[in-house]
């Protein structure tokens, strides 16, 4: 009876504590899986070092082509237009196609006799009237075609000489052939030499041809007529000597965007020390050149100024023959630092060049040498070295920045403060002020990161040579307080507006007493950059 | 072969650091427990599995194959406090949501928290009394896993992340699992009127395995620079391939596609790891009221010598931010794969071949049995499971109930120190030589109606409701099976009491 009892007691503890187990009410629980503590993060984030020419390429990377070294480092953009003349724009030939008919004395006595004949003729070579060849060699694979057609019922042989035709054995060209027999003769002029006489009558380079030998009837002859035709396919002259006249060769006129400035964000704050034009010249012809700057004009067609450039020429003599022929090399420089400070987009040019420029027909001797390669190369350019001054030269970079991505409401209630830190060690010879807005999408500006214009790259010493003297340290911390943050993300804050000015020489407050200095590639810049972010008790 | 090929043939792959992560913020300490809730079921074969000395109430069994013994369970601490807290103002928080007190979770974990999770299968299961005493022999696939996540691993959700002057000890870390067939040859015995001993030899087999060893995990958080201190191994028993990289550092493993040749080789007829292991165990009956037992159980190890692998890591890395240069500032996203290679290459780590062992987690079990009747008996149980440096203690009560001929039940209270206050429940049911049992601890004690998930997303479609969620998500273990039962009546020398006698 007892353990009965104990047992109805303990099985009545048992349901007890089965009913107390507690069927709790329905929960909800919102953003379980977005974290939203309070925020406390300290980390390093980067250390960065750019040269001079690294940072170049990342504000102007569609021109850093333009970029050049010297050989003292100094860097340099360099702007170019080249244009070039081949052996084709001076001279040209055609293929010589020569046929004429000769008549064929007949004797009465004897049908049967030998009836000798001679002819001579004149082939032009030339085309244009005011050049003068003097000689030429031929190319390889040039061929000389002869037909000699005489009428049926004459037989005989012919001889055709060529006197101003010289083979490279010596001897002057001469062809030989049966009439009556097969009409058709070749030569190959590979290295021959025409030395042709000036024809007087239609003002030619011309050489001759004489046609002489004998017929005899072999029956009733069908007419008189001999017909003779020469023929030169594709005439290409290895080189040529002669006097080619006095001709334009270069008639360029040009309007070229002017990218340096827009490419790399420059403005007229920026003011170059020494910017010049080069123009030069590279001849391998075997005449006197002279190219012409007939105008130049730098346009900023925003402002509306424009800065002429003063008519300039530029003398080449004339190559020298050799295998391969050695070039006249010359050039001229323009200063153009007036027009380069006006912060140009726009360059209008126009070039004319001339062969024979001075040129004495009877005395001058000129040589093209037909090779592919040897021509006239012509360049124009603008020559940039990074040698300049700016009091107050001022970009705006852009960056994505929105709050809302970066941190919920709740963390940012929790958030006491954000710290960046950066360390600045910096060798180029120029200060940076910055100043960042923090903006909506919009545009409109919400906050500013600084009260001011802020030290951010501070210039080291600057030598007399304008090159900047070891680095100097700069450190920025920048410090969010819960409000500013607070005020972000309530303004939607997506985007920060980072505006700096350059200043080259001096220090803070001497913006206007710039100095000159130059950029070299041996500058760098080592930064780094570390955040802290805050939090504690929660703020309303 | 050509990579291509081997590639084809490799079915995962695995980064070593994501390895390393894996094992660095989930690992295990692998001690299988078998159900408190098992003890007191008097008439069930299995008790043996607890204490060898406790025999079934019968002449003999023969586990149904594959069905006799199916056991997973669930244990951890990290839940032993709610992970759903509501604040003042009636809003309902959980771990990463602002004002979720860490404090009574960190009380509840320790150095770390620390999740296992056990599967068993037993194919075959018999025993039988003999003249001298009582046999058993069974085969036992077991699984076991466990990990241990360190409290620092927490810290940086409660701080918010990695504040300035921070250190963080990841070194508690640690992750086991192991894979391995147990053959138990089980032999029980009464020499004297009152008292019974039992023991289990149990040879292992091992098949895969897992373990980590951490000296040194330390990560301290600063705004100039970041420094990490790690000395370790992670040992791997498993028929894996290691990738290194081009620096002959260990990058991946890849596992091989399987098949049935595959199975045999490397399951059924895998020998290269053996192990030992023994149970002791005693009964004994003061008088008709009060009974005694205690035993102590997987004193054993393995030895792991087949596809070894493991990948240490003993070095310093400090990090002072990323470094940029013209070379890299359009391709910052593989700045992240450079600092990998650095960390890999500072903190040495290497790839090597080294064998290994394993325990299996010794236990300790003290229990008394008050009998009130012959069918109805209060129990008391002590549970102690020894892991490297730390120990589990539970205490269990419970009132048994057992009618021999068809039911057995217990019903029994756990508490655990620094873990679960659970009720359990035991429950045995035959019907001729059939028998049925399930034994489970952890029932959920209180319950949410629901809990439902909102979003503040407008995109995110309706909420997530969970119905009868556990406030605690402590434990969860179950086994049941079925067994044959031969002479319920009695052993084959030994009538059995009969439930309805005079007590």
């Amino acid at each position: 009876m007892k353990s009965v009892k104990l047992t109805s007691i303990i099985i009545s503890l048992g349901i007890v504590v089965l009913l107390s187990g507690c069927l709790k009410d329905e929960i909800v629980l919102t953003d379980p899986q977005n974290f939203n503590r309070p925020l406390n993060l300290a980390a390093p984030v980067f250390n960065a070092h750019f040269s001079a020419k690294d940072l170049l390429d990342k504000i102007g990377s569609d021109s850093i082509d333009m970029i050049f070294t010297d050989s003292e480092g100094l860097l340099h953009a360099k702007i170019d237009t080249t244009f070039s003349k081949s052996y084709d724009d001076i001279i040209e030939f055609d293929e010589i196609m020569f046929i004429n008919f000769y008549t064929i004395p007949l004797l009465k006595k004897s049908t049967k006799a030998q009836i000798p004949f001679l002819f001579r003729d004149t082939i032009p070579a030339s085309v244009k009237d005011d050049q003068r060849f003097d000689s030429l060699t031929m190319k390889t694979a040039q061929i000389m075609d002869i037909v000699v057609t005489a009428p049926p019922g004459f037989t005989g042989e012919y001889t055709i000489t060529f006197p101003e035709i010289i083979l490279p054995n010596g001897t002057v060209l001469v062809m030989k052939g049966d009439i009556g027999g097969d009409p058709s003769g070749t030569t190959d002029l590979t290295g021959s030499t025409f030395h042709f006489f000036q024809d007087t009558k239609n003002n030619k380079s011309s050489f001759e041809m004489v046609i002489e030998g004998y017929t005899e009837l072999s029956g009733v002859p069908g007419g008189t007529q001999l017909e003779v035709s020469t023929v030169i396919k594709d005439f290409r002259p290895d080189i040529v000597w002669g006097y080619f006249g006095e001709v334009n060769i270069i008639d360029i006129s040009e309007e070229m965007d002017f990218d340096f400035f827009t490419d790399f964000n420059f403005t007229d704050m920026i003011q170059f020390k020494s910017v010049d034009l080069k123009l030069k010249a590279e001849n391998y012809f075997g005449i006197p050149i002279s190219v012409l700057i007939d105008s130049m004009v730098f346009k900023d067609t925003v402002k509306g100024i424009e800065v002429d450039i003063d008519k300039t020429a530029l003398h080449v003599n004339a190559a020298t023959l050799a295998s391969p022929p050695i070039s006249a090399t010359d050039s001229i420089t323009i200063p153009i630092a007036e027009a380069i400070n006006i912060a140009p987009n726009k360059m209008v040019f126009k070039i004319l060049g001339a062969i024979n420029y001075d040129g004495n027909p009877a005395t001058d001797k000129n040589f093209l040498i037909n090779d592919g390669e040897a021509d006239l190369n012509a360049t124009l350019e603008v020559l940039v070295p990074f040698w300049f001054q700016t009091k107050n030269y001022e970009r705006t970079d852009t960056i994505s920045f929105n709050v809302r991505e970066i941190a919920d409401s709740t963390s940012i209630d929790y958030l006491d403060e954000l710290n960046l830190y950066f360390d600045f060690d910096n060798g180029f010879p120029f200060n940076i002020y910055a100043q960042a807005y923090f903006a909506d999408s919009l545009g409109n500006l919400v906050d500013s990161l600084f009260e001011g214009d802020q030290l951010i790259w501070k210039s080291p010493t600057i030598g007399t040579d304008g090159k900047a003297i070891g680095v100097e340290n700069t450190q920025v911390n920048i410090q969010l307080l819960h409000d500013q943050v607070k005020d972000l993300y309530d303004n939607y804050a997506s985007q920060i507006f980072i505006v700096s000015h350059v200043q080259t020489g001096g220090l803070a407050g001497s913006p206007d007493t710039p100095e000159f200095v130059k950029l070299f590639d041996s500058y760098t810049i080592d930064m780094s950059m570390s955040f802290e972010v805050k939090s504690n008790e929660i703020k309303y | 072969m050509s990579n291509e090929t081997k590639n084809e043939k490799m079915k995962n792959k695995y980064t070593i650091l994501s390895l390393f992560i894996v094992l660095l913020f989930f690992t295990i300490n692998v001690k299988a427990q078998d159900p408190l809730s098992l003890y007191y079921l008097e008439n069930v074969p299995q008790t043996m599995s607890i204490n060898p000395a406790m025999v079934p109430r019968a002449n003999a069994f023969f586990g149904v194959p594959g069905l006799s013994s199916i056991y997973n369970g669930v244990t951890t601490d990290m839940f032993g406090s709610d992970i759903i807290q509501q604040l003042d103002n009636g809003e309902y928080v959980t771990l990463t949501q602002a004002g979720y007190d860490y404090g009574p979770f960190y009380k509840n974990i320790g150095k770390a928290a620390n999740i296992n999770a056990y599967h068993t299968l037993a194919p075959l299961v018999f025993g039988f009394s003999g003249k001298k005493g009582y046999f058993t022999f069974s085969i036992t696939e077991k699984l076991n896993e466990s990990l241990a996540i360190p409290k620092d691993f927490f810290s940086i959700l409660d701080k918010g992340g990695f504040p300035d002057g921070s250190s963080f000890d990841f070194s508690p870390f640690a992750v086991n699992a192991q894979y391995y067939r147990e053959l138990s040859f089980g032999y029980s015995y009464k020499f004297m009127d009152k008292l019974r001993v039992g023991i289990h030899a149990k040879v292992l087999q091992g098949l895969a395995a897992v373990k980590t060893d951490f000296d040194k995990f330390d990560l301290n958080t600063g705004v100039d620079q970041w420094e990490l201190d790690m000395k370790g191994t992670v040992y791997m028993s498993a028929p894996v391939e290691v990738i290194s990289d081009d620096n002959g550092i260990p990058d991946s493993i890849v596992t091989p596609e399987t098949d049935l040749k595959f199975a045999i080789d490397k399951g059924l007829l895998n020998f290269s790891n053996p192990g030992f292991a023994i149970d002791f165990g005693a009964v004994y009956e003061h008088n008709e009221a009060w009974s005694f037992s205690a035993s102590i159980n997987d004193l054993g190890f393995i030895n792991w010598n087949g596809d070894l692998n493991s990948f240490t890591a003993d070095g310093q890395f400090t990090f002072d931010g990323l470094n940029i240069d013209a070379s890299n500032i359009d391709s910052i996203g593989n700045l992240t794969d450079e600092l990998i290679d650095s960390l890999k290459q500072a903190v040495n780590l290497t790839h090597g071949n080294k064998g290994f062992s394993t325990t299996l987690g010794p236990k300790l079990y003290v229990g008394a049995q008050y009998n009130v009747n012959h069918y109805f008996s209060l129990g008391a149980l002590s549970r102690t499971v020894f892991a490297k440096n730390d120990f589990r203690q539970e205490f269990n009560v419970s009132a048994n109930l057992n009618l021999y001929h068809v039911l057995s039940t217990s019903i029994n209270y756990t508490f655990a120190l620094n873990g679960a206050n659970t009720i359990g429940l035991g429950l045995a049911l035959r019907g001729g030589p059939i028998q049925f049992y399930i034994a489970m601890d952890y029932l959920p004690y209180s319950v949410y109606k629901n809990v439902s998930i909102e979003s503040t997303d407008p995109d995110s479609g309706e909420p997530t409701t969970v119905p009868f969620s556990p406030t605690k998500l402590d434990n969860f273990n179950m086994m049941f099976g079925l067994n044959l039962i031969f002479g319920a009546n009695g052993y084959r020398d030994e009538t059995m009491i009969d439930a309805y006698n005079e007590f």
